[in-house]
């Protein structure tokens, strides 16, 4: 069996997905199906194979064995949580097809192309942002402006690259390289600063989408930077300490608005921001154990992002009110869904027993740069934390709750299972760090 | 060849310049048609014909996906955006001055940033059609003008990277990532119109 159906069977599916889009049980399990069935895919197929189209390698080494499976695996939640909460009639075939695509730019050997995939894969998510008539479609526009820039400054710098290849001694190509190349990641992160569009993105888009995006689409884009780290030594330490900067800046930034904030859209969107940071320091302090611990951060962020995000989403739909506020004392009635955001919440904010187990090694990574860093992104996991607390005080209150439901039983053991696997990573996160340790020794920017 | 390549240029300011000061959606949508199109003869010279001409159909496929909300939408905006618009300085002297400095930020940085390899015709129209891109974007009030902001800022960078890459594959994926763009702004523009109608 070849790779290539990793990228091609969501793309096949999508049409037939598509004709039963208004028969949600029909649509989830179609595409649930066949995300389960490429995760199996990725799974049995022997990992370092190159296939070659149009004169492109597709590559499939372990690393993107497993950052497949993840994506492949996670989207079998988010089709599952579907079925009973709509997403939007959209949502079945064109999340299939941005699968597709992200499968795709996560394994074609070259930057360029890769970036080109990743921003077709982004406008197809703007369709889903909107997700009906209900959210304010300027959100989904300004998420279009800064992806299309960004998308441009990339795909300028990979010929900016070429450049410096070709005349080493240009200071002002390698200057400008590194400058579109920083925009263009910054913009698609969204690192502070750069990070305007997204609050309102999380806020107004439906909480699968937002999940998507955060926990999924984002960490393709970072895996292309990974992988463009690993291609191109000659970026230097530079890079590295552009990563630690941004990465502190935006972890703090990221704790500081989530502190002031009480939306439970935006509020994921400041923790997921913050810990991205964190996760960028991991990266920039270029060692085993800081780059270990930021993917296994990535991974842990990820399943807190669709923790928060379906527990938020089952609140919102049973007892509604306002978007900006959490209902009033809907815990008694909801409790799976209360224990999700609660341990979601603690989960982004760095809590022990919950996500201080993989942020542990990126701090102990940082100590011998500077200990002060270390302090600021505990303050930033502290900011996101009093975020949470201050966010659940109304489901927590007594006041009156207003008419609604119980959550769906599948929604609720999807909740529950993502608890228990939060929960095991916090107790035992070597599972996790060891075989990541093991995986990251290969990047060649890794030191000791 | 019909026109040259500075004439061809200046059509192309003047096309951009006329997406950004004019709000008449059939003048816009027309500049940006032909702007595609003298993209197009621009860059026959460089790229092979067919190509070239796959780039205008581009223009001709997006010209005809808008046209349908463009006409839907065409009626004045809101009064209560109306009179927002004549207080805030949105006014078409402004936009027309606007564009008059962007122009000259554009050609300030062909001169601070001269791009190797490309003509200085070229890459005086390519910055300026993405600044002017921009300052559409920024101005815009709604997906529809925001959006043919973004499909000329999206036409400046074609005009460029072209002259850099001409793999048929990527300058077919520019053309998707185009195509993809034309079909958002309609949804987008359409559930902004729906919305408003229930406002009202």
């Amino acid at each position: 069996m070849t790779p290539l159906w990793i990228i091609v069977v969501p793309w096949i599916m999508a049409p037939w997905v598509y004709l039963f889009r208004r028969r949600s049980t029909i649509a989830a399990l179609l595409s649930a199906g066949t995300s389960l069935a490429v995760a199996v895919i990725c799974f049995l197929l022997s990992p370092d194979q190159t296939v070659w189209i149009l004169g492109r390698g597709l590559l499939f080494d372990p690393w993107r064995r497993w950052l497949l499976l993840f994506l492949f695996a996670g989207a079998v939640l988010l089709f599952l949580y579907s079925w009973h909460l709509s997403q939007g009639w959209s949502f079945f075939p064109f999340l299939l097809v941005t699968l597709g695509l992200l499968a795709g730019s996560a394994m074609v050997d070259n930057f360029l192309l890769a970036v080109l995939l990743l921003e077709l894969a982004g406008i197809i998510l703007a369709f889903l942002i909107q997700g009906g008539p209900r959210a304010d479609p300027r959100v989904a526009m300004g998420y279009l402006v800064p992806l299309i820039i960004a998308g441009s400054c990339l795909i300028f710098s990979t010929h900016l690259f070429d450049l410096v290849a070709l005349y080493p001694e240009d200071l002002a190509s390698v200057r400008l390289a590194m400058t579109t190349l920083t925009l263009g990641f910054g913009i698609l992160l969204a690192v502070v600063p750069f990070h305007l569009f997204l609050p309102a993105v999380t806020q107004e888009a439906p909480p699968m989408v937002a999940t998507f995006l955060l926990g999924f689409y984002q960490v393709v884009a970072l895996s292309l930077m990974v992988g463009l780290l690993d291609r191109q030594p000659g970026l230097g330490s530079e890079a590295f300490d552009l990563l630690l900067v941004a990465g502190l800046i935006t972890a703090l930034g990221g704790g500081v608005f989530a502190f002031l904030e009480r939306a439970p859209g935006r509020l994921l969107a400041y923790g997921a921001i913050s810990d991205l940071g964190l996760i960028l320091v991991g990266l920039g302090t270029a060692s085993g154990v800081g780059v270990a611990g930021a993917m296994a951060h990535l991974i842990n962020r990820s399943l807190a992002i669709a923790l928060v995000a379906m527990s938020w989403g089952v609140i919102s739909e049973r007892y509604g009110g306002q978007r900006s506020v959490m209902p009033m004392g809907v815990a008694r009635a909801l409790p799976w869904a209360t224990l999700g955001y609660i341990l979601g919440g603690l989960t982004l904010a760095g809590f022990p027993l919950t996500g201080f187990a993989t942020r542990w090694p990126i701090y102990l990574a940082l100590l011998p740069h500077n200990p002060l860093y270390t302090f600021g992104l505990i303050l930033g996991g502290l900011g996101i934390a009093w975020g949470y607390l201050r966010s659940l005080t109304p489901i927590l209150g007594r006041g009156e709750r207003p008419p609604g439901g119980r959550e769906p039983v599948l929604v609720a053991m999807m909740i529950v299972a993502l608890v228990g696997t939060s929960l095991l990573l916090g107790i035992y996160p070597d599972y996790l760090l060891e075989p990541l340790r093991n995986m990251v020794e290969g990047f060649s920017f890794v030191g000791g | 060849m019909l026109f040259s390549g500075e004439q061809l240029v200046w059509g192309l300011l003047f096309t951009a310049g006329l997406i950004a000061v004019v709000e008449e959606w059939r003048i816009s949508l027309l500049a940006l048609l032909i702007q595609y199109a003298l993209v197009g003869f621009l860059l026959s010279g460089s790229l092979s014909p067919s190509l070239a001409l796959a780039k205008i159909a581009t223009g001709g496929m997006i010209f005809f996906i808008l046209y349908p909300t463009a006409w839907r939408g065409r009626g004045k905006p809101p009064a209560k955006i109306a009179s927002q618009e004549r207080r805030f300085a949105t006014s078409p002297p402004f936009r027309l001055v606007g564009s008059a400095l962007i122009g000259l930020v554009a050609y300030g940085l062909l001169h601070q940033y001269p791009w190797e390899g490309v003509p200085t015709h070229l890459a005086f129209a390519s910055n300026f059609l993405m600044a002017m891109g921009l300052w559409t974007v920024i101005l815009g009030r709604g997906p529809f003008r925001m959006g043919l902001g973004l499909l000329t800022f999206q036409i400046g960078f074609e005009l460029l990277f072209t002259a850099w890459e001409r793999s048929l594959l990527v300058a077919g994926l520019l053309g998707l990532v185009n195509i993809l763009l034309a079909l958002a702004i309609p949804y987008l523009e359409a559930v902004g119109l729906a919305r408003r109608g229930v406002e009202r």
